[in-house]
């Protein structure tokens, strides 16, 4: 779970972090990081699943960003990427569009993302 | 989803350094121990002997932090470094919050430098398993330093003892003093003592610190050092560098460092025993009838505890046999 | 406040009425307050502890119950002061114009993330937020920019920064007034300096330990008031806005903003000034939340409590250090993403609330600010809510028209009292800084947003559209985009401001900046040689970085 950029708020990844934890999964928390520093982070970890959390409007950009340097990698695939925050309903397809599994907006239960976790990771 | 585990092809990457190789390698020999005999069976004991560094204390003493500070002293050095960094797993859930990379961020892109984060997930003999794993894939890829970073609940501070050449105990001044001293004193397996955070005063503890390691009794002819430091503006970070390399050379000169690998050997031997033991047993004892005799103490045979375990054994014949 | 004859009658009646009562059904929820305060089924005179005289008093007169002013919003309304900022100072300045065309009294600029975490747009770890949450005011260029053909001698400014970087912000924001000719002396506004801001409500991005903020923040207290360079210039308001935001309650709110004022106070005292040079020109700028008779009798309670505390506390003499001044945001956290018309409705409730109680300057939210910066639309209704407020309703008639209800009354004094003992626990962990260095805040932070949470999960605390009617988070609203160009427009901007500017002699004067922070000097003056001289606010903060080193914030987590 990870904060691209400098924006501080943090309470949402840290909910959707706590709540994980608790449905027994393994959360390494980034706070924040740039770019390269996520998929390093990813990359060394093996993380089965990157989440992208952010509120300064600046969600397109920074994921944007983020799979772009994946993808130079060769990486891309091998994560399931999911964004969330204070992300506008209509910017959903431009982010699937762009490789993110699932996006998460105001008012998203932990479950619903526990769930699609589960349902999505395959070994 | 694409995942792809295959061992030869990670193997000749890992080889070729490739960090990518090195952390699937450790999801490996993490989640499924049967391929680990597969993939160290790869590499040639002839290989690099990295030097391991243990650090342990409570959790917000500023590990991570100091972690990162000394780091970025070794890499300016030109050293190379893997950090496996601890934090517990909870219990009631399976889950875990790893919070250390918070703190490391800073030097996370150097070229010569790997963090991986550990959750505890209740390894039978604490975190020691999967650390001495990594550890051994970390001195494979050629590491010039391995930092095990753990907080100093339990078990852990032994077993970062029984791995680590060095270990660091952290400490902050401020909150309950006498207590982390006494805890200290007790556990003694500091190798270097650190107070944390200097702003906040903290000549005290070390005063008393001091004075409790005078007294302690120093069997290998080190006298554990107390180094003061401030993790954030690096203040004191590099006579802790010193202490660790001092107390390396301690550790050369006076042969204890065989000593600790042995120790480290040793540990992980035994380990692998009780687990092939226990393995054994549960293959002559079912479920069952553990679960037998948990109803039956409950049913008021709490006496006769020992005498139903033993019994368990009476129809059980053990035949010692080395195969040729 | 009644005869006790009187009193003893009412009571015979009240125990009648009892009974009648208990023979009734009550609705099977938790009658209490937002903090968590239990809430009778009726209040009476026997409930009203005060003395009129000594606790509620005249308005304009000790204790402050009733207002600060005594002829209040029959003299002057308060200030209508949208916080606004967006892409570019360009941007925002036509955004101004655009509200002040519409009847807007105070300007106020929001700026965006790496404003006040000191980052310039050069820096990649930040460019793609330049403007997204607020307005970039990087370097003095940008002030120029924000405040042109604006009438900034007669109307208020507010600088939404942050202690970190408020010395360098303010002193571009000087500089610029006195190269257009202004007199400093005379200038109006508010700068948002306080430690907790940034630091409970928010993780700060590379900042410096608590104990340095805290000392900038006084650095520019002391150089605006006491030292009178801009003495009408409120150098600090104490942002429980901000924290209550990240969940705690009215009780905490007020005790974290008196706790921060303490100690800013107490720095200042130290550094031998008395409390009467300065203390008339600290601001607050509270919340207005979702509990309407709390949020009312926690405007009343705060302003008998500063008057306390100035007075016992501090000994101030002069009355005027006593009165607790404030700005009123409506909350933001009660909006939802889901149905925004809603919030139309919430804001209006909040906003009446200021205005009952006795509020100097307010922001109303717009109805899309749960998804994005307001668009013009909607950030004309916000404004278009106090215009109905003011000038329809008839409210602002009479001063403090709820005084004198048995429950307003009794709340009133009953928050007082739980927010003095909060403050006291607040001091046994030690002054503000201390209380952060040491992660207490965020505990407390953390905790209250935990239970909060909690309370909303389980239904306790009603959210229309989220957990009662629930409704799909679907695009009801348009969204308002900054301009995306704004990143490669800031860049520009301080790529010539450096080929433009002395860089020799900055360097001089760097090197001076380093030596005032190392010693304990006021910055300020150095702050307003070296931004006029352009240097921009993430080169000032990186020597700051490079003096006192990063802090790494105790977050609970």
């Amino acid at each position: 779970m990870s904060k691209p950029g400098i924006d501080g708020h943090w309470r949402g990844g840290v909910v959707v972090s706590r709540g994980l934890r608790d449905a027994g999964m393994e959360v390494i928390f980034g706070g924040f990081q740039n770019v390269e520093q996520i998929v390093e982070s990813a990359i060394s970890e093996d993380v089965d699943v990157i989440g992208l959390s952010m509120h300064s409007g600046a969600h397109l950009a920074y994921t944007e960003r983020v799979i772009n340097l994946l993808k130079e990698k060769g990486v891309k695939d091998h994560f399931l990427i999911l964004v969330g925050g204070v992300i506008p309903v209509m910017d959903f397809p431009t982010l699937k569009e762009m490789g993110v599994a699932n996006v998460y907006g105001p008012g998203t239960v932990v479950a619903d993302i526990t769930k699609f976790i589960v349902e999505n990771i395959k070994k | 989803m694409k995942r792809n585990y295959d061992i030869d092809v990670l193997i000749e990457k890992f080889k070729k350094k490739d960090k990518i190789a090195l952390a699937r390698l450790i999801t490996l020999v993490e989640n499924n121990p049967e391929t680990t005999t597969n993939i160290f069976n790869n590499f040639d004991s002839s290989e690099n002997d990295s030097y391991i560094i243990g650090i342990t204390g409570s959790p917000g003493v500023g590990k991570s932090t100091l972690v990162n500070a000394f780091s970025k002293i070794l890499l300016e050095n030109g050293k190379s470094i893997g950090i496996i960094s601890v934090d517990p797993t909870s219990p009631f859930t399976g889950g875990a919050f790893l919070g250390d990379r918070v703190r490391m961020t800073d030097i996370s892109l150097h070229p010569n430098i790997f963090i991986r984060s550990l959750a505890s997930r209740g390894y039978k003999g604490g975190i020691s398993r999967a650390v001495f794993d990594i550890s051994l894939l970390y001195e494979a890829f050629g590491m010039d330093f391995i930092i095990i970073e753990t907080v100093g609940v339990g078990q852990s501070e032994f077993d970062i003892y029984n791995l680590a050449y060095t270990t660091i105990v952290i400490m902050v001044p401020g909150y309950g003093d006498s207590i982390q001293i006494q805890k200290a004193g007790i556990i003694e397996v500091g190798d270097i003592y650190v107070v944390n955070k200097k702003d906040l005063g903290g000549e005290d503890i070390v005063v008393q610190m001091e004075m409790m390691l005078d007294d302690a009794t120093v069997q290998s002819g080190w006298r554990a050092p107390v180094v003061m430091t401030n993790s954030i503006t690096g203040e004191g970070v590099d006579k802790l560098i010193e202490k660790i390399l001092y107390h390396k050379e301690h550790l050369e000169l006076s042969e204890l460092l065989k000593e600790k690998k042995k120790h480290r050997f040793a540990y992980k031997i035994e380990e692998l025993l009780s687990s092939k033991i226990g393995k054994v047993l549960e293959s002559l004892i079912s479920e069952d009838d553990l679960n037998k005799i948990s109803n039956s103490v409950l049913q008021g045979k709490k006496f006769k505890i020992y005498d139903m375990v033993h019994d368990l054994f009476s129809n059980v014949k053990f035949e010692m046999k080395k195969s040729d | 406040m009644f005869d006790e004859n009187y009193l003893q009658k009412i009571k015979e009646r009240k125990q009648e009425w009892d009974k009648k009562f208990e023979n009734t059904k009550e609705r099977e929820i938790k009658f209490i307050t937002d903090s968590g305060i239990p809430i009778k089924n009726l209040y009476t005179p026997l409930d009203v502890k005060s003395n009129y005289l000594e606790n509620v008093g005249f308005p304009g007169n000790t204790p402050y119950t009733r207002g600060v002013y005594p002829n209040m919003y029959r003299g002057r309304l308060w200030t209508m002061r949208l916080f606004s900022g967006h892409g570019t100072p360009e941007a925002t300045n036509k955004r101004w114009k655009f509200l002040y065309s519409h009847g807007e009294t105070g300007f106020s600029a929001a700026v965006d993330a790496l404003t006040f975490n000191g980052i310039d747009p050069t820096n990649p770890d930040g460019d793609a937020e330049v403007g997204t949450s607020g307005v970039p005011l990087y370097c003095i260029d940008s002030m120029f920019a924000l405040t042109e053909g604006l009438p900034i001698d007669k109307v208020s400014v507010a600088l939404i920064v942050e202690p970190f970087t408020s010395a360098p912000v303010c002193a571009m924001y000087y500089n610029m007034a006195k190269m257009r000719g202004l007199d400093i002396k005379a200038l109006m506004g508010t700068t948002q300096n306080d430690i907790l801001t940034m630091t409970v409500g928010y993780v700060p991005y590379k900042n410096v330990n608590p104990y340095h903020i805290l000392r900038l923040a006084c650095d520019l207290i002391e150089w605006c008031v006491p030292q009178k360079n801009v003495p009408r210039w409120h150098p600090i308001n104490f942002t429980g806005y901000n924290y209550r935001e990240g969940g705690i309650d009215a009780i905490q709110e007020l005790g974290f903003v008196f706790a921060s004022a303490c100690s800013h106070i107490d720095n200042l005292i130290e550094r031998g000034w008395k409390v009467d040079d300065f203390v008339s020109r600290l601001a607050f700028h509270l919340s207005a939340h979702k509990d309407f008779f709390e949020e009312i009798a926690k405007y009343r309670a705060a302003r008998r409590i500063w008057h306390k505390l100035i007075k016992d506390r501090y000994e101030a003499k002069n009355p005027r250090s006593m009165e607790f001044r404030f700005h009123v945001q409506t909350a933001g956290s009660s909006l939802t993403a889901q149905s925004p018309n809603v919030n139309i409705v919430r804001t209006t409730i909040q906003a009446l609330e200021a205005a009952l109680g006795g509020v100097q300057s307010l922001h109303t939210n717009s109805y899309d600010e749960a998804i994005c910066l307001p668009s013009e639309e909607a950030v004309l209704l916000a404004l278009r809510t106090q215009q109905v407020i003011q000038d329809e309703t008839r409210v602002p008639n009479t001063i403090d028209p709820l005084a004198g209800s048995y429950f307003i009354e009794w709340l009133t004094d009953e928050l007082e009292e739980r927010v003095l003992s909060y403050i006291d626990k607040i001091e046994k962990v030690g002054n503000i800084a201390r209380a952060l260095d040491t992660g207490w805040l965020y505990k407390e932070m953390r905790d209250a947003f935990m239970r909060r949470q909690n309370r909303i999960e389980k239904g306790e605390e009603i959210v229309l559209g989220v957990n009662k009617f629930p409704v799909p988070y679907d695009q009801t609203t348009t969204v308002f985009r900054t301009n995306k160009e704004a990143v490669k427009i800031e860049q520009e901007r301080i790529i010539n401001l450096r080929k433009r500017r002395d860089n020799t002699k900055l360097e001089t004067l760097f090197d001076k900046l380093r030596k005032v922070c190392e010693k304990e000097e006021n910055v300020m003056p150095i702050m307003m040689e070296i931004t006029k001289e352009g240097a921009t606010v993430g080169e000032i903060c990186d020597i700051y970085r490079e003096v006192w080193g990063i802090w790494e914030p105790p977050i609970a987590i």
